[in-house]
């Protein structure tokens, strides 16, 4: 069973670790306190069973007393019985004697007296009880005969005082009697004189074991012989009981020990739910008692218990289970809380409210940690918007300036001449300018130091001052003087710009130029290989006013092209930290597209970026790039 | 960058390792400011490991030898590779540094 909240979650397994206690405790109870109920009621049931052994022989002892007094007295009578014999006359003193017997002994139903006879048939003297009457006499009956003979044969054989096993009685058939027998012999002869016998009933045997149950369904009996067992009427289970004597491994035990004459238990009688314990004993006359008990009887009010606590605890169980869960679900609540609180923080209220908690344990350190974050984040996003802001500002600002600085620069190109600048961020350092008057083309191209604002700025007085000192049609390192004054007298930064500035006499082809520490510019002649313009290593612009630039010429002819470019271009780098380099720019211009006069000066420009572009793929633009071309 | 700075016998001697360029300027920048207001003028560079340099590179190799100047001392540029040196060429700031 699974639960979806912690708590139940939590209760389920504390019921089962808890579950797996109580079964194992309630295990070794059960089969501690059975085993113990078991013994003690096997102790009680021996007490009981040894109790009623010398119960039941009182009473057999005294009918065994009787009848040797009885035995006793009737040597005495003997010659009298001789001439009973003789006479056929009821012996007066011998038929006495059995009344009396039978009157003064309240246990004995019946007395009677066997005179052995070689002659013929035997004489009985007997007294019994029948019906409450004493009837006495002197019995010739035919029908006794036998039994009497047999007795006379059995006394003989045992040659002392035995018991018989329950039988009919002789005169009621409805009365079961143990009778008692003696022999007495003639003295000092080995000849039978009499056979004393005495009846006892045993209607108070089978009362006795009838009574004793000290359980349920316990059995006790009295077993006499093989035929006869006090207790059992029912002849099957008697048939059943002979048979498991000589099968049942525990029952031929239990025959040996009585045969010994020994007592003892016998624990595990029948199976199922009949299993059973014996115990028994011997009577002093070779019978025996035994007392079954079957364990269910015995552990039915220790069984009960076990289902009574069984249900106590599984109710004790579920009560536990929601005293768990209601506990647990009040201890986590500001867990509940936080995490409702943290969702609202999520979906941007960072004033959520936090659960209040009085507890001082981890909860509140949580709670604590929580609100630190809450707090902190909350100043965060209030940081970050306002960067954000001072940053969005920036940036409209600095589209501004670019396009400030982009209508700086002329894009009014005439034929034969193209430029693009393009910078590395918003705003850039490079420049370039051009004008036409009077058959000469003027052009400057330079690049500040850096870039970013502080390039830009720098490009903007180099601009200014370039287009004033350009309008004196002054001489190349002229102009270039005055620039440098210009730029250095405004340049507290120590930044520099290096600016190539040129005149090309379009009618003859004379350029006169001044490189103030640009790169040289690449000349492409209509007849030879290109190459760059070597120049006089004069000092960038803006460093040391009172520096003295030199001024060149150099004759071309028509249709030369001449390339110039910042250090944007060559020294434009790979993710791998490689330049694009001087050797590439010279296969670039010595191309047959470079070459080919019909070729606008727009596209050479374009080309040589694309160029440079596919060298450096991905990687982002590191520096302004200016590329200028012209054809004269 | 690697700036690696000693003092011996009241000469500054500085030796630099790996490229100067957008990345790394500023830094270099404040690596070296402390020598543009130091007592013992006279510097001396070892550019043997320096590979690249660009044009901010350029400015505050300029802004030091204008220190120096004012302070009245010598900046002597050493072991410079051959590209570098072609950088300082264009420029024009072989002219006014002193590389050796």
């Amino acid at each position: 069973m699974s639960s979806k909240n912690f708590s139940g979650r939590l209760s389920w397994r504390i019921i089962g670790i808890v579950s797996v206690i109580l079964i194992v405790l309630f295990v070794i109870v059960a089969v501690v306190s059975h085993q113990l109920i078991t013994e003690e009621a096997m102790r009680a049931t021996q007490h009981i069973l040894h109790g009623t052994i010398s119960d039941i022989e009182k009473p057999l002892t005294e009918v065994e007393v009787v009848t040797k007094t009885v035995a006793a007295h009737t040597l005495q009578l003997t010659d009298a019985v001789e001439d009973a014999h003789n006479t056929t006359n009821t012996n007066e003193p011998m038929e006495q004697l059995v009344m009396h017997t039978v009157m003064g002994d309240s246990l004995i139903s019946g007395c009677y007296v066997i005179v052995p006879s070689c002659l013929g048939n035997a004489i009985h003297y007997s007294c019994v009880l029948q019906g409450g009457e004493i009837a006495t006499g002197t019995l010739f009956d035919d029908s006794l005969d036998s039994q009497a003979d047999k007795l006379v044969v059995t006394a003989q054989e045992k040659g002392d005082g035995f018991w018989l096993p329950p039988h009919q009685s002789l005169t009621d058939t409805n009365k079961m009697v143990a009778t008692y027998c003696t022999p007495v012999y003639i003295p000092n002869s080995k000849h039978l004189a009499v056979v004393v016998a005495c009846d006892l009933g045993v209607d108070w045997m089978e009362q006795k074991v009838e009574e004793l149950r000290p359980y349920k369904n316990s059995l006790t009996t009295i077993g006499c012989s093989e035929n006869c067992i006090i207790g059992i009427k029912d002849t099957a289970l008697l048939s059943q009981i002979r048979k498991s004597l000589t099968e049942d491994k525990e029952m031929v035990a239990l025959n040996e020990d009585l045969k010994q004459g020994k007592d003892s238990i016998r624990r595990r009688i029948g199976n199922g739910r009949n299993l059973s314990f014996i115990v028994y004993g011997p009577l002093h006359n070779g019978w025996m008692l035994s007392i079954v008990c079957q364990y269910r009887d015995v552990l039915e009010r220790s069984s009960k218990m076990h289902v009574n606590l069984l249900i106590i605890g599984f109710i004790g169980l579920i009560i536990l289970f929601f005293a768990c869960r209601r506990t647990i679900r009040l201890m986590t609540r500001p867990i509940t809380e936080l995490s409702e609180s943290a969702l609202n923080i999520a979906k941007g209220n960072f004033n959520a409210k936090l659960p209040e908690i009085k507890s001082q344990d981890e909860m509140l350190r949580l709670r604590d940690s929580f609100m630190y974050m809450q707090n902190s984040i909350a100043d965060y996003i209030e940081e970050l918007q306002t960067t954000t802001r001072a940053n969005e500002r920036m940036e409209s600002e600095l589209n501004v300036a670019r396009n400030i600085q982009m209508g700086m620069l002329r894009n009014d190109f005439p034929q034969q001449l193209y430029a693009l600048l393009k910078p590395a961020k918003e705003v850039g350092g490079d420049l370039y300018d051009f004008t036409l008057k009077d058959d000469y083309l003027y052009f400057a191209i330079g690049d500040v130091s850096g870039k970013g604002v502080p390039a830009s700025l720098m490009m903007a007085i180099t601009r200014a001052s370039l287009r004033f000192v350009a309008g004196l049609h002054l001489t190349m390192d002229e102009t270039m003087n005055r620039i440098n004054n210009c730029v250095t007298d405004t340049n507290s930064n120590n930044m520099f710009v290096t600016l190539f500035t040129a005149r090309i006499d379009l009618r003859t082809g004379h350029m006169d130029y001044c490189n103030a520490g640009h790169n040289p510019i690449i000349i492409v002649p209509p007849d030879g290989e290109p190459y760059f313009l070597k120049a006089k290593t004069n000092l960038a612009v803006g460093l040391f006013s009172d520096f003295t630039y030199e001024a060149e010429s150099v004759e071309l002819k028509p249709c030369t092209r001449i390339v110039a470019y910042t250090d944007g271009v060559n020294e434009a780098e790979r993710e791998d930290k490689s330049l694009y380099g001087n050797e590439r720019l010279m296969a670039y211009v010595s191309s047959d597209k470079v070459r080919n006069t019909s070729t606008t000066e727009r596209e050479i420009v374009e080309g040589l970026l694309a160029s440079v572009r596919s060298f450096t793929g991905d990687t982002p633009q590191n520096d302004d790039i200016t590329i200028m071309s012209i054809i004269i | 960058m690697d700036v690696k700075i000693t003092n011996q016998d009241g000469k500054t001697f500085v030796t630099l390792d790996g490229r100067i360029d957008t990345t790394n300027a500023e830094k270099f920048q404040q690596d070296v400011s402390m020598l543009m207001n130091m007592n013992a003028p006279d510097i001396e560079i070892d550019c043997k490991g320096m590979t690249y340099t660009s044009s901010q590179g350029l400015r505050i190799f300029l802004m030091l030898q204008k220190s120096v100047m004012v302070n009245g001392g010598k900046m002597v540029m050493r072991n410079m590779n051959p590209q570098v040196k072609e950088v300082f060429d264009i420029t024009g700031f072989s002219n006014i540094i002193t590389i050796v």
